[in-house]
């Protein structure tokens, strides 16, 4: 069965078809020879049973009269029949009278009248001589049945032949009539498997063959001709979608160039007031400019940010890094901000030096969002950098000892333009952006984050990443992955 | 008294065995075995009967179906006990009947005669009676079958064979099996 599922459908046919084929002949051949035993020991018995009547007819008178030589003289005319191996007259009492030996025979002369019956390839036939109506004595004749073998042999010889002709005939007419089964076949198998491997579509296999392979090429036609409809309509909403990005993008890159340039000089005349302006109070108006102006390129900075981390425009490049260090430095950056409020800001590691493999940019963004809001919320005590490893995952947390998230809201604070405080008291200035693109750099870093917190008291972000993975290559969209979703 | 009785017993019981035996292994045994003079008129007496057997008469010979056929031994009669074998015997569904008769007597009513040893003018004289009547004549003399017999045995090496005078047969009226003639030497008349 395991060599059968090697082969290809045409053999399967063409194999079962002739095995089946010389089964059904050898069967035939079989039964035919066995009926060809029965009718040829029924013909050889009837035939001994003549003979032997002829020759009780013949040698009665010599028997009853004790003429051996005249007995065996009439024995003597089975020499034209060749099957013939012994013939013996028996007296009445069963010693043998006259004899017909043409062969040498292996048991030799039976003494007694031997039982009839077929034995060893030989069939034994007795017959009582009458005479007057009463039994004057036994003829016996021994009949081989050897031609039947020759005749059997010949059979066979000649039904091997003709089972061979046939055999060869059936192969030659089979391998033309298969293919009205197997070529529909092969073709579909052909025509699936170049689908798969090249996702053309517009192949058409022809409807042919039998009815079920017939409905079969139609449905599988059917089929391709939906997924080709789909993937026309997924690669117009594509190309679409990439249409609208790219004029998101275009809008975003002018809208920041547009935003920026106006910004860029309320900035620099605002600090060129601030320079030149001797009044204190229209000296603080114009830093009042100024912040404002900072906060608005902020939240443009994170907007935009947010909007490329969306877009997916983002590109991450993995790489061992030695985060204690860089975070360190970051921490550095932003302990000026810290101080002015009077919090302490320290980075604690397990080790003097971990090396994971992050995105360096990705790594700086994640530790100053989480610290920058960390110190945004706290208003006193401290915020503290945790960073740990074990053999796969890597951790960094962010504690502080802020005003806390309460529980209902710590699901939704990774959400853009969310800040827990909306609606009651703006106390915290900031675009809601810091948290949602934490989460996002999380998620593309392959990481996750959580949140414990409890208001008032503070709150624990703790980020756990893969501490190092293979390069991913970043696959563009195929046609297969497209058709998969739909 | 008693004890004579066991011992009679006894004896009786081993002769009885003895007897018993006597008569499974008696045949086995070779008994004084018989001269050929012996075994050869025994295997004529077979002969007789089976020349009867191979013998067809016309119909009107017998009185009825199931009359008996007469084999007449006339004269001296050389075959002793052999004749016994053939007792109760049939042919063609009629008993066989073997009968005496003294030589010289009428063999008329007879089918099958076997003439012993006798004078040869008593001879001729009964087989002249016999030309022409279906009377199947056997005998054994040299000249038998020159004086008309049918059928004459004789022993050859050790084995009996007959001679047949198919004229003499012929004139009876009698059928004779070819078989058996292609058995015989056949005897012409001069």
């Amino acid at each position: 069965m395991k060599l059968l599922d090697h082969c290809s459908l045409r053999a399967q046919l063409i194999g079962i078809v002739l095995v089946t084929c010389a089964a059904i002949l050898f069967v035939n051949a079989g039964l035919f020879a066995l009926y060809d035993l029965a009718q040829f020991r029924q013909a050889k018995e009837n035939e001994l049973s003549v003979l032997a009547q002829v020759i009780g007819e013949h040698s009665v008178a010599a028997l009853v009269f004790q003429d051996a030589e005249a007995a065996t003289a009439s024995l003597e005319g089975l020499r034209t029949i060749p099957y013939v191996q012994l013939a013996v007259l028996y007296t009445l009492s069963g010693q043998p009278f006259a004899w017909y030996l043409p062969g040498e025979l292996r048991s030799g002369l039976p003494a007694r009248v031997p039982e009839p019956g077929y034995r060893e390839g030989v069939l034994h036939y007795v017959a009582p001589v009458y005479w007057d109506g009463q039994p004057q004595g036994y003829v016996y004749l021994a009949a081989s049945l050897a031609d039947w073998r020759d005749r059997v042999r010949n059979y066979a010889t000649i039904g091997s032949i003709v089972l061979l002709f046939s055999l060869g005939i059936g192969f030659l007419l089979l391998s033309l009539l298969q293919q009205r089964v197997s070529r529909p076949l092969a073709q579909l198998a052909d025509a699936s498997q170049q689908v798969a491997t090249s996702y053309d579509y517009t192949i058409r296999v022809p409807v042919e063959g039998p009815q079920e392979l017939q409905k079969l090429a139609a449905a599988f036609n059917e089929m391709l001709k939906r997924v080709q409809e789909h993937q026309a309509v997924l690669v117009a909403a594509k190309e679409a979608a990439e249409e609208m990005s790219r004029l998101k993008s275009t809008f975003l890159a002018n809208l920041n160039h547009e935003i920026r340039t106006p910004l860029a000089g309320i900035l620099g005349y605002a600090q060129i007031l601030q320079e030149v302006l001797e009044n204190p109070e229209q000296r603080e108006m114009a830093q009042i400019i100024e912040q404002s102006g900072r906060r608005l390129l902020d939240t443009l900075d994170a907007l935009l940010y947010l909007a490329c981390l969306e877009a997916g425009t983002v590109r991450v490049q993995h790489q061992p890094l030695d985060v204690v260090a860089a975070t360190q430095q970051v921490v550095a950056e932003l302990l000026p901000m810290a101080q002015a409020k009077g919090l302490t800001c320290t980075v604690h590691s397990t080790a003097p030096q971990l090396e994971f493999c992050v995105d360096a940019g990705l790594w700086e963004r994640l530790v100053k969002s989480l610290v920058h809001n960390a110190i945004k919320f706290t208003q006193a005590g401290y915020v503290r950098v945790l960073l740990d490893s074990d053999e796969t995952t890597a951790q960094l947390q962010v504690v502080d000892t802020g005003i806390g998230i309460p529980e209902e809201a710590q699901s939704m604070i990774f959400e853009a333009f969310k800040q827990v405080s909306e609606g009651l008291t703006r106390d915290y200035e900031g675009s809601g952006l810091g948290l949602a693109i934490v989460q996002r750099i999380v998620r593309l870093l392959g990481g996750q984050i959580y949140v414990e917190s409890q208001p008032g008291v503070g709150s624990i972000f703790t980020v756990i990443l893969p501490r190092c993975r293979e390069v991913e290559e970043v696959k563009p969209l195929s046609a297969s992955a497209i058709a998969g979703r739909t | 008294m008693d004890l004579g009785f066991t011992m009679g017993m006894v004896r009786q019981q081993f002769i009885a065995c003895a007897l018993f035996i006597g008569i499974l292994v008696g045949p086995v045994l070779p008994q004084e075995a018989p001269s050929w003079e012996v075994r050869a008129y025994r295997i004529k007496a077979a002969f007789l009967y089976h020349f009867a057997q191979f013998s067809s008469w016309p119909e009107d010979v017998f009185t009825g179906p199931q009359a008996p056929l007469r084999l007449c031994i006339l004269g001296e009669d050389p075959f002793g006990e052999a004749l016994q074998q053939l007792e109760g015997k049939t042919v063609r569904n009629r008993p066989l009947e073997i009968v005496h008769l003294a030589a010289g007597a009428s063999a008329l009513t007879c089918h099958v005669v076997f003439m012993g040893r006798m004078p040869d003018a008593v001879l001729r004289e009964t087989l002249s009676q016999l030309q022409g009547r279906p009377v199947l004549s056997i005998g054994e003399q040299e000249a038998f079958l020159k004086q008309g017999g049918i059928i004459r045995l004789f022993t050859h090496k050790n084995r009996v064979q007959f001679e047949i005078n198919l004229a003499a047969l012929h004139r009876s009226g009698l059928q004779l099996s070819s078989r058996v003639i292609r058995l015989a030497q056949l005897y012409k008349e001069k």
